[in-house]
Formats: C-alpha cells, sequence, structure tokens
C-alpha cells in the first residue's frame, strides 16, 4: 500500500515535471482514424470512443491535455515512422511496426471477426485459412489485410470499413475480414445491422490495442511512460471501466 | 516568240515570286501567330491538366495511397499531353512512376518544339495539410512532344503546302488570263501594225475595246494614217512640182531613165522636148509673180492635156517644161509625133491666157531629141533638148528644134566659153580694144571701146562669140565692170600722158542686163570718182530693146548718170521699136545708126532714105548721129550728104589694141591718116 501510494506520488511528480517540461508545447495531437467503438469521428462534434476518451482520462490524469485529429491511416504511419507526428490510438502491435513505434500498456481489444449476409454459411471457419473458401474483402493497409497479404489469402481491399459492409452486403462479397466492434458500428450506422451477422474466427486471438508513439516523436518515451502511469491510475480508479461500460 | 519572252510569262513569273515572298512573309507571320498562341494555349492547357489532376494526386498523396498515386499517373500519361509522371508523398518517397514509350520525334516535331520554348518537364510541389506541419509534394511530368508540337509542326506544313499550290494555282491562273486577255491581244496588235507597212490603214482594227490597248490600237492607227498621208505629202514634194501638180526634175529624170532601159530592150525610140515661155521673165515682172504663177499653172494645163497617157509632163524650175515621150516607134514615128506635139504646144500656149485683169499672149520654144542609143542616159538626153532648146532662142523662138549634132559642138564650144569667162579676168586673158569714130574732118573725135579676148587655146575671140554667152551666164555684169574700170583707168593714163583736144568722148556699151542690175548707178560714180576722168565724155552705148523693155527704171538710171556727166549713146539705132516719144524723154545725146543701114547704102535707095529720116529726126531732138559700120568712101559721101558728122568703121580703121589705138591717136595730133580701102 505504501508503495504504491510513494509509486503514485512519484508518479505525480514526474508527469508534473513531464507535464512542465513540454507544458510550453501546448497540448498533445494525436492522430487517428474512424474505427469506432474505439475512435468515433462524427461528422459534426469532437472525436470520442473508447480509445480516445481512455488515452484522454490517462493523460488528463497525469496532467497531459490531448487533441485527437483525423489523418489517413497511412499517413498516420508514415508520419510516426518519420517522427513528424506523436501518435495514434488504439493500433495493433504488428511487427513492422516496432521499429519506429512505442506501444503502451494495453489500451483494449480488438477481435478479428468474419463479417458476412446473414444467409453466407459461416460455419466452416474456423481458421484464417478458411477464407478461401470466401471471396474476402479487408480495409487497405490495416493489420488485418496485412495479415490477409502475409497468410497470401487472396482478397480484396476497400478503402474503409463502411465501404467493406457495403461490399458484403450489395456486392459478391462473401466476407469482410475487420474487428468486430467497428464492423457492427458502420454496420448499424448503414442500417444493414440485421441483415449482417458476424462469425469468429477462432485461430484469431483478440488482438489488443494500444496507444502507440513514434519513437522519433521528441520525448516519446517520457509521454509513453506518462501515458502508462496514467493508465494504470484510470484502471485503479474505476475510470478506466466507466468508459467501456459507455460503450460496449 | 519564245514563252518566257511573253509579257503573260513575265507578269506570272513576278506574281509567282511576289506571291512566294508575300506568301512566304505571311506564313511566316502566321507561324509566329500561331506559335505564340500554340505556346499560350499549350501553357494553359499544361495548367489545366495538372490543376485536374491535382486534387487527386493531393489526395494520393495525402491518404498515402499508392495505387491510387499509380492511377491517378496513370490517367495523367494518358492525356496525349504528357509521356511520363512521377508522384512523389511529402516524406520524399516515390509513390508513382508511369511514362509512355517514347514515339520517334520528327524534325519538324522537334523544331516546332524547340520555338515554343516550353520547358519538357515541369515540376510541382503540392502542398499536404496534414494538421502538422505543412509539407510539400512533388509531381513531376514530361509533356508529350509530338503532340505539343504536332499540331503546330502540321498546321505549319500545312499552311505551307496549302500556301505553296496556291501560289502556283494563282500564278497559272495570271498567266492563263494574262496570256488570254493581254498577251494575245498584243499580238494580234503586232502582226497587224506589222501588216500596216505593207497592206496601209485599210486593215480593219485587231482591238477595238475602250480600254488601254484599245486606245493604243487607234492612236497607232491614227499616226500611221498621218504617217502615210506625210509620207504621200513627202513623195509628192519630192517628185512633184507644188505648183502645177506635174512632175518634177526627179521623177522626170528617173522614168527617163527607165524609159531608156526599156528602149533598150525593145529598141524602141522615144523624145524627149525641152520647152519654156517666151519672155516669161518680163511677163514675170511686169504683172507680178502671182499672176506668173496662175500663167504657169494654166500652161501646164494645157500642155498635160496634150501629152498622151504614158508619156510624162514635168516642170523642171521657173518657166521650164519638160516632156517624156517613151516608146513612140521607130525614128521616123517618133519624130513625126513629136514634131506633131510641138506644133499642137506651140498652138496651145499661143491661145491668149485671162488672169485676173490681164489678157497674156505668150509663146513657147521647144527643144526636141530623140532617144534610142545603149549609150543614152538621162542627163545627156536633156543636155541635147536642152541644146536644141537654146537652138530655137537664139533663132527667134517660138518654135521648135530637133537636135543634131551640129547643136551639140555648138554647145560644147559655148560651154568652153562660158568656162573659160569665168577665169578670163583673173588670168588677165581679156583685152582693150577701140574703134575710133571719126568727125567729117577725120580726126578721132572719140572712140568706142570694144572687148577682146585672148583665148590661150582658140586665140583671139570676138565679142560677139562671147558676149551673149556672157549675158546669158550672168558674167556679163563682171566683164562690163572690167571693160568700164579698164577703160577708165586707161583713159586717165592717156590723159596723164597727153591726149589731142579732138578726142572728145569715149564710149563704152552697156548690157542691159548690167544696166538693170542693182547697184549699177553706185558703182559707176564710184568708178567715176576713183578715176577722175576729166574732159573727156563718157558715153555709155545702151540698146533701144533696153529701154522699150524698162523704161522706167532706164529713165531714172540714165537721169542719175547724166548728172554726173554720163553721155547715153543708141546703139544699133533703127533695128529695135523705140518710139519717138522713148526718145523725146529720155536723157539721149547721141544714136547711132545701125550698120545695116549703111552696108548698102551705096545700093539701096530705102536705105538711104531711113539713114536721111534718122538724121533729121536726130536733129530735130538734138541728138548727135554716129554712122556705124562705115567701110567705103561712097558711104561717107552719102552720109556727109545727109547730114552726118561722125563716122565709126572699117573705112576710117578696124578696133584697135589700146596701145595701137593710143598711137593712133596721138600720131598726127588726132588727124586720122585714111588707109586705102574698099
Amino acid at each position: 500500500m505504501l508503495i504504491r501510494a510513494l509509486s503514485l506520488t512519484l508518479l505525480t511528480l514526474y508527469s508534473t515535471f513531464a507535464t512542465v517540461s513540454w507544458a510550453d508545447d501546448s497540448t498533445l495531437q494525436f492522430y487517428v482514424v474512424d474505427f469506432p467503438p474505439y475512435i468515433i469521428a462524427p461528422d459534426e462534434g469532437d472525436i470520442h470512443g473508447i480509445g480516445v476518451e481512455t488515452t484522454q482520462a490517462a493523460f488528463a490524469k497525469v496532467g497531459i491535455e490531448t487533441t485527437f485529429s483525423l489523418l489517413p491511416w497511412k499517413r498516420i504511419m508514415k508520419s510516426m515512422e518519420h517522427g513528424s507526428a506523436l501518435g495514434t490510438v488504439s493500433c495493433s502491435r504488428r511487427p513492422e511496426r516496432s521499429h519506429y513505434m512505442l506501444f503502451s500498456d494495453e489500451l483494449t481489444i480488438s477481435t478479428r471477426v468474419a463479417v458476412s449476409r446473414k444467409e453466407i454459411d459461416t460455419s466452416g471457419i474456423q481458421d484464417l485459412q478458411d477464407l478461401r473458401n470466401y471471396s474476402v474483402v479487408s480495409v487497405e493497409d490495416w493489420g488485418m489485410e496485412q495479415q490477409l497479404t502475409a497468410e497470401a489469402i487472396p482478397h480484396e481491399v476497400t478503402p474503409t470499413l463502411e465501404s467493406g459492409i457495403v461490399a458484403i452486403r450489395y456486392r459478391n462479397i462473401d466476407i469482410l475480414y475487420a474487428s468486430a466492434y467497428p464492423s457492427l458500428h458502420y454496420a448499424k450506422n448503414l442500417g444493414v445491422r440485421k441483415d449482417i451477422k458476424i462469425t469468429p474466427i477462432a485461430s484469431e486471438p483478440s488482438v489488443p490495442l494500444y496507444l502507440c508513439l513514434s519513437k522519433q516523436y521528441p520525448e516519446s518515451r517520457t509521454i509513453l511512460e506518462k501515458f502508462n502511469t496514467g493508465l494504470r491510475m484510470i484502471k485503479q480508479d474505476g475510470t478506466y471501466q466507466a468508459i467501456r461500460a459507455k460503450y460496449l | 516568240m519564245e514563252l518566257r519572252r511573253r509579257i503573260a510569262f513575265q507578269q506570272a513569273k513576278i506574281i509567282l515570286i511576289s506571291s512566294f515572298l508575300i506568301g512566304g512573309l505571311s506564313a511566316l507571320a502566321q507561324f509566329y501567330i500561331d506559335l505564340t498562341n500554340v505556346r499560350a494555349q499549350q501553357l494553359e492547357n499544361i495548367e489545366r491538366s495538372l490543376s485536374i489532376y491535382e486534387p487527386s494526386i493531393k489526395r494520393a498523396v495525402y491518404s498515402l495511397n499508392v495505387s491510387e498515386a499509380i492511377e491517378v499517373a496513370d490517367l495523367m500519361v494518358s492525356d496525349p499531353l504528357f509521356n511520363a509522371a512521377t508522384i512523389f508523398d511529402d516524406f520524399g518517397d516515390l509513390m508513382a512512376a508511369t511514362h509512355n514509350t517514347p514515339k520517334p520525334l520528327s524534325w519538324t516535331a522537334s523544331f516546332s518544339f524547340y520555338l515554343l520554348d516550353i520547358p519538357p518537364q515541369y515540376q510541382r510541389s503540392l502542398k499536404i495539410s496534414d494538421g502538422s506541419k505543412p509539407s510539400n509534394a512533388k509531381l513531376i511530368v514530361e509533356l508529350d512532344t509530338i503532340t505539343v508540337a504536332e499540331g503546330l509542326a502540321n498546321r505549319a506544313l500545312a499552311l505551307s503546302i496549302s500556301g505553296f499550290f496556291a501560289t502556283v494555282l494563282l500564278s497559272a491562273a495570271l498567266f492563263a488570263i494574262f496570256y488570254r486577255f493581254i498577251s494575245t491581244p498584243i499580238q494580234r496588235i503586232s502582226q497587224w501594225v506589222e501588216q500596216l507597212e505593207r497592206l496601209g490603214t485599210n486593215l480593219s482594227l485587231p482591238y477595238q475595246k475602250e480600254d488601254e490597248l484599245g486606245d493604243l490600237v487607234r492612236n497607232v492607227h491614227t499616226i500611221w494614217h498621218k504617217k502615210d498621208t506625210a509620207a504621200q505629202q513627202v513623195l509628192t514634194l519630192a517628185y512633184y512640182d507644188p505648183l502645177t501638180q506635174l512632175a518634177n526634175r526627179r521623177l522626170l529624170t528617173e522614168e527617163l531613165d527607165k524609159s531608156l532601159e526599156t528602149s533598150n530592150q525593145h529598141n524602141g525610140v522615144g523624145a524627149v522636148m525641152y520647152l519654156d515661155i517666151d519672155r516669161f521673165k518680163t511677163i514675170n515682172d511686169s504683172l507680178g509673180h502671182n499672176v506668173g504663177d496662175q500663167l504657169l499653172v494654166e500652161i501646164a494645163e494645157r500642155i498635160s492635156k496634150l501629152v498622151g497617157r504614158h508619156s510624162l509632163c514635168a516642170r523642171f524650175g521657173g518657166d521650164e517644161f519638160v516632156l517624156l515621150l517613151p516608146e513612140l516607134g521607130d525614128e521616123e514615128t517618133a519624130i513625126r509625133k513629136a514634131k506633131h506635139l510641138a506644133r499642137e504646144i506651140i498652138d496651145a500656149v499661143a491661145i491668149p491666157t485671162k488672169i485676173e485683169r490681164n489678157s497674156i499672149h505668150c509663146s513657147t520654144s521647144i527643144g526636141i531629141t530623140t532617144f534610142s542609143e545603149p549609150t543614152d542616159c538621162s542627163n545627156q538626153v536633156l543636155r541635147r533638148a536642152d541644146t536644141a532648146l537654146y537652138r530655137v532662142k537664139a533663132e527667134g523662138r517660138n518654135n521648135y528644134q530637133f537636135y543634131d549634132q551640129s547643136m551639140q559642138q555648138q554647145a560644147r564650144w559655148r560651154w568652153e566659153i562660158e568656162e573659160g569667162l569665168h577665169q578670163a579676168i583673173a588670168k588677165d586673158e581679156l583685152q582693150i580694144w577701140l574703134q575710133p569714130q571719126v568727125s567729117a574732118e577725120h580726126f578721132i573725135i572719140g572712140a568706142e571701146v570694144l572687148l577682146r579676148w585672148q583665148h590661150p587655146e582658140k586665140g583671139l575671140i570676138s565679142p560677139i562669140e562671147f558676149i551673149s554667152i556672157a549675158e546669158e551666164s550672168g558674167q556679163i555684169d563682171a566683164l562690163e565692170a572690167w571693160v568700164l574700170d579698164r577703160s577708165l583707168a586707161l583713159l586717165r593714163q592717156w590723159q596723164n600722158k597727153g591726149l589731142p583736144e579732138c578726142f572728145e568722148r569715149l564710149s563704152i556699151n552697156i548690157s542691159p542686163a548690167h544696166f538693170m542690175q542693182p547697184g549699177f548707178t553706185s558703182r559707176v560714180l564710184a568708178l567715176l570718182d576713183q578715176h577722175a576722168i576729166d574732159g573727156v565724155n563718157i558715153e555709155f552705148e545702151i540698146t533701144e530693146n533696153l529701154l522699150i523693155e524698162n523704161f522706167s527704171l532706164a529713165s531714172k538710171t540714165m537721169n542719175i548718170l547724166q548728172a554726173h556727166g554720163i553721155s547715153f549713146a543708141i546703139d544699133d539705132f533703127g533695128t529695135g521699136y523705140s518710139s519717138l516719144r522713148y526718145l523725146s524723154q529720155l536723157p539721149l545725146n547721141i544714136l547711132k545708126i545701125d550698120r545695116s543701114f549703111i552696108s548698102d547704102l551705096e545700093h539701096n535707095n530705102n536705105d538711104a532714105s531711113l539713114v536721111e529720116v534718122i538724121l533729121i529726126t536726130a536733129d530735130k531732138l538734138g541728138l548727135a548721129v554716129i554712122a556705124e559700120g562705115v567701110e567705103t568712101s561712097a558711104q561717107e559721101a552719102i552720109l556727109a550728104e545727109h547730114g552726118c558728122k561722125i563716122y565709126q568703121g572699117f573705112y576710117f580703121s578696124r578696133p584697135q589694141p589700146a596701145a595701137s589705138f593710143y598711137s593712133l591717136l596721138t600720131a598726127q595730133n588726132g588727124f586720122l591718116k585714111l588707109v586705102s580701102t574698099v
């Protein structure tokens, strides 16, 4: 208990110091894509979602303000690779990202599923390779699409998750390989929630999602440590759970 | 005419060259304008195309969407404007690079692109704003030079080709037009002008339109017509006498030459008549040249009507006419016809002519010669006819005479005398001789100056032989002036040496021609002043006819000279037509009875009576009388019986050279001792 309190005190001091070290540089800017429910970017209003609010709360705990802006995923990645962007929220850990990204403690979990029309027989999908039996689409350059590529599973690409939903609902695409919650979110928005179903792929474990920071960005490590501190704090005081409950 | 020398060709050539030059300049100007427009247009196209693709590129770069970038790049190179497109993201990484296979570039397109001065490669920075610091992506495009320049090159080529063909067609068309409307008419006009010389202005006009060529044709026609008219007039003036419209000397001579040639070929005989109007000068001088001209015209008309169609009547000048009668037949026929015609002409001329208020009577003298000899020429024939005419004149005029050989000799003699006279004075061949005039007491009271000519070849020539020739050839003035001058000089010389008191007159013959010369009076007075003769009367012997024919002028001259001491004697009195009124009104001093009245005085009572009448008349008029040609004592006696007191003749003395006369005069102080004569 004592150690915990001492740790919190030290973290607070550290955070304060950390805050003091870039306080003049204003708020931390994070770039995100629309990835509900983790990241929801409405036409009007602020960007929010599980990942966004958790990140905000965690940094707030250590006295750091954050803002979030939309950018295309590839740009976010490349900016982080070049150190011109601090980071993004709710991104998965991939080997090819490791050389330029810092990953925080687990922020949330994403389950990769096969999204299809209800009438599609997906009972045979147990393994990712089972997708070979279907016409597959995935969001271009997302982790799942890269996975399909890595697995040499033939697939179509689509620029957004929403267009993927459209593809499986109205086009001759059987399966959308994507995350479960975002897919359901878009299907609901498109009014086709009742027309589709999701099929978990047993071979694909849930993928944790992190706050990813650019190694090249100045003091990114410091920032990452502060975040982790803040995250622990909000997990301890129930803020984290409240946020999840709000969206899930 | 060679095609290349034709006006149409020359003009077409000029038009072709001009068109090429103008067309070339125009094409260059047009090309420059086109070039400028194409350049502006292509730059605009490039900018427009880039601006069209820019949002897509930006979007692809923003999304770092390589496939989209490649798609846009592919789309750009499918645009014929671009040959290659390269896209770099704002991180400097290549996103897309696409290019077309380069097409071979023609030299025209290459040159046109060079002229366009458009950079073959365009680089464009694309601002990507991703929320962080804005950065620039890069677009690099390569232009398709063929597309950019080909239009220009094609248009330039099309312009050149079309311009070339248009120029050639224009030149060909203009050549055809000029040939049809200018060269052909000009050639026709040229041929017409060529024919003008041959066929005259009766040809129809080759071109009658109211334009410059038409004016040219009409002007040429007018000028040529005037030229023809003038030529005709010149011909007329050259060959015809303007007064009588008869042929002139030149034409007759040419026709005579032709006739001689024809006569020689055909052995025919022709004839030439040389005639003039007797004493025409008198008529002309008395009635005026206007009347004289009208008389000539009338005579010419009469003569023309008498000659045949094949004959030619010409006026040689003055009052001389010549008739050419070719091919009259043989010699006898020719002579007969010529005689007949001559008689007709004489009769025709004799008809009185009424001109103004005058009724003129005139006659003609005709010299005739035939021609048939191969060696005859026109000059010889005319000279023969003229010689014959001269004989007619000498024998009393108003007749005709055929030429014979003796006339030629005479004519030659006459010519020699005439020519010799020109040099006689200079060569000192003339001599003053004198024949004494004696009184009843046989004292030499005076002398008549006689002129002798010591011809170097012919010997001594009597004045009877050369005076008439001198008068006709106009040399009498010079001769008598010389005689007058030498005579006065001699007299002065004798006076200085000494003259008998009985010698009181020196008589000098003055011909009518000399007497009527303008300036005669002044020359005589000058000589008188020069020689300053004193104490001896200078007496001028003049003929009766001079007085008759020139009464008024003769009277005036005689009065002036008489006032200066000159006496006047009428020579050969009794042979002329002088009237008593003339004798009374003129300042005369002496009458010299012609020798014809003396020569048969002893046997002819009529002559004696006439001599008596003359003596009585002279006495009544206060005139002295000298009897000329006294050759016998009987004649002297009869003359003395009738009261004649002065004599001259061989009985007393022949004419003597001046020196001899002076010796005779001074030998016995003027007394003339007679030598026994018949």
